[in-house]
């Protein structure tokens, strides 16, 4: 006899005490009989229920890792959207703002531009063979400005050289005597000296230019009105105004350009910051 | 010190003659709470486990209460229990609830189609090959499942319901009012009435063997 008929049996008792009946063996004998039918043996399976207990249906396995995991996909999803929101507010409030942080930023990208963009604004129009001296300015103007004292100075090349450009596509033969002449006025004469002395490189053009180089320190340095009778022959010959003297006077012109295009700035951003407030 | 050892040889051979452990457990199933708590989560031990813990005694209450066909009743009640084992609370005896009153639903369906074509299907004892009677049930002088379901005819429906989930799917008066949605009370009347009509019942006697 198994634990189970034991307990069936004990169960059948307090049956028959609940009803008053535990004198009756007949009884007694009858619902252990009924009770055998608990004994019967699990019946074969048939083939829905041999797939059900051969594993977890499909449908049932991913409904139940779905419920498992609601909470965590949730999660995700909502993480995703509020990080898409929060970027796409930041996208589209960072765009144009009346932050003077942001104008004095562009104020302050104008100025450097010239120097970096003097060579290239004077392509459009001009012939290949005249833009050869124009690049050559460059690195003797720009050792040659420091000495000067003032950042405006390589500022103010661009703008004088465009119009000295302008002139010098008009008159490209003019461009071959400038350099020529120009040296002789400052050295007196001592032009195969100087050549050796100011740049080594045998170049004949880039030769006349660290001399004219020198020279614009020396005039820049002098005061303008004696600058005057030398600088009239730069003024007069375009070319020499395009290829190296003629950065002398620019200088003074260019400074106050740049003073005028501050001056502009100051008020714009004065005019901005009272529209401000 | 050579006693000694020999009681100790004796001691092994008396427990090498012991039954096993787990008939000497006192548990209703085979299923207990610890083993059903660690099978959650394996369903395929799971539903084997359950299903071979709770068949035979389904079957027995269909049996019982004279459901026409009642081996394809009780796979209908496991395919509806098995795959909602993880919404069962209570541990083994809420298992054993959940189960009972599942296999109560389809046998009042049952009832219901048996009662509109009753002889569809007749249950015949002399057919059921499962009613083979154990030795023990021999020696205890059992009655044959025919004899018992000749005995059980004279109780009415609900007497016949209380004993059947009261004696062979072995619930508590509590579980089974909560099955038949009566009181425990009412459960505890009923089953009174039920043995009253058994024992006054002359063809009690009858089926008794000698």
């Amino acid at each position: 006899m198994t634990s189970r008929d034991s307990e069936r049996e004990a169960m059948v008792d307090e049956l028959l005490l609940d009803a008053d009946a535990a004198d009756s063996s007949d009884l007694r004998l009858a619902l252990l009989s009924m009770g055998s039918f608990a004994n019967l043996a699990a019946p074969t399976p048939g083939a829905e229920l041999s797939a059900m207990l051969a594993g977890p249906h499909d449908e049932v396995s991913k409904r139940r890792w779905r419920h498992k995991h609601r909470t965590a996909v949730v999660g995700v999803a909502v993480v995703a959207a509020m990080g898409l929101g929060i970027s796409g507010v930041a996208a589209s409030s960072s765009g144009f703002t009346r932050n003077p942080s942001f104008i004095n930023e562009l104020l302050g990208n104008v100025q450097p531009q010239p120097a970096a963009a003097a060579p290239v604004l004077p392509l459009p129009d001009a012939p290949r063979i005249i833009t050869e001296p124009a690049p050559a300015v460059d690195p003797a103007a720009i050792p040659a400005l420091p000495p000067a004292g003032s950042l405006p100075v390589p500022g103010s090349v661009a703008p004088a050289e465009t119009p000295a450009q302008a002139q010098a596509q008009a008159q490209a033969p003019v461009v071959a005597q400038a350099p020529a002449a120009a040296p002789e006025q400052p050295s007196s004469g001592s032009t195969p000296q100087l050549r050796p002395n100011t740049s080594p490189n045998p170049a004949p053009n880039l030769q006349p230019k660290p001399g004219s180089g020198k020279d614009e320190k020396q005039q820049a340095a002098r005061p303008d009105a004696s600058l005057q009778g030398t600088a009239k022959p730069a003024k007069t010959v375009p070319g020499a105004d395009e290829a190296k003297p003629g950065h002398l006077p620019p200088g003074p012109v260019n400074e106050r350009a740049e003073e005028q295009l501050k001056d502009a700035a100051n008020k714009w951003k004065q005019w901005l910051k009272r529209g401000d407030h | 010190m050579g006693s000694s050892v020999g009681d100790m040889a004796d001691v092994q051979v008396h427990a090498k003659d012991l039954p096993p452990i787990e008939s000497l457990l006192p548990v209703t199933d085979a299923l207990t709470d610890e083993a059903l708590h660690a099978l959650k989560g394996n369903n395929a031990e799971l539903f084997g486990a359950v299903y071979q813990a709770y068949a035979g005694q389904v079957l027995g209450y269909l049996t019982a209460k004279g459901v026409s066909d009642p081996e394809a009743v009780t796979q209908d009640v496991f395919l509806a229990v098995l795959p909602r084992l993880d919404d069962i609370s209570g541990g083994v005896h809420g298992l054993r609830t959940f189960i009972f009153s599942v296999a109560h639903a389809r046998m009042v369906d049952e009832h219901r189609k048996q009662s509109r074509s009753p002889e569809q299907h007749e249950f015949e004892p002399d057919r059921d090959t499962r009613e083979v009677s154990s030795a023990e049930a021999e020696a205890m002088g059992l009655l044959a499942p025919k004899e018992v379901m000749r005995l059980l005819d004279y109780l009415g429906d609900e007497q016949r319901e209380v004993l059947s989930l009261r004696i062979v799917a072995g619930l508590t008066v509590e579980q089974v009012a909560d099955i038949m949605g009566k009181s425990a009370g009412a459960v505890k009347q009923l089953q009174r009435r039920a043995l009253i009509t058994l024992r006054e019942h002359s063809a009690v006697k009858e089926y008794v063997s000698p």
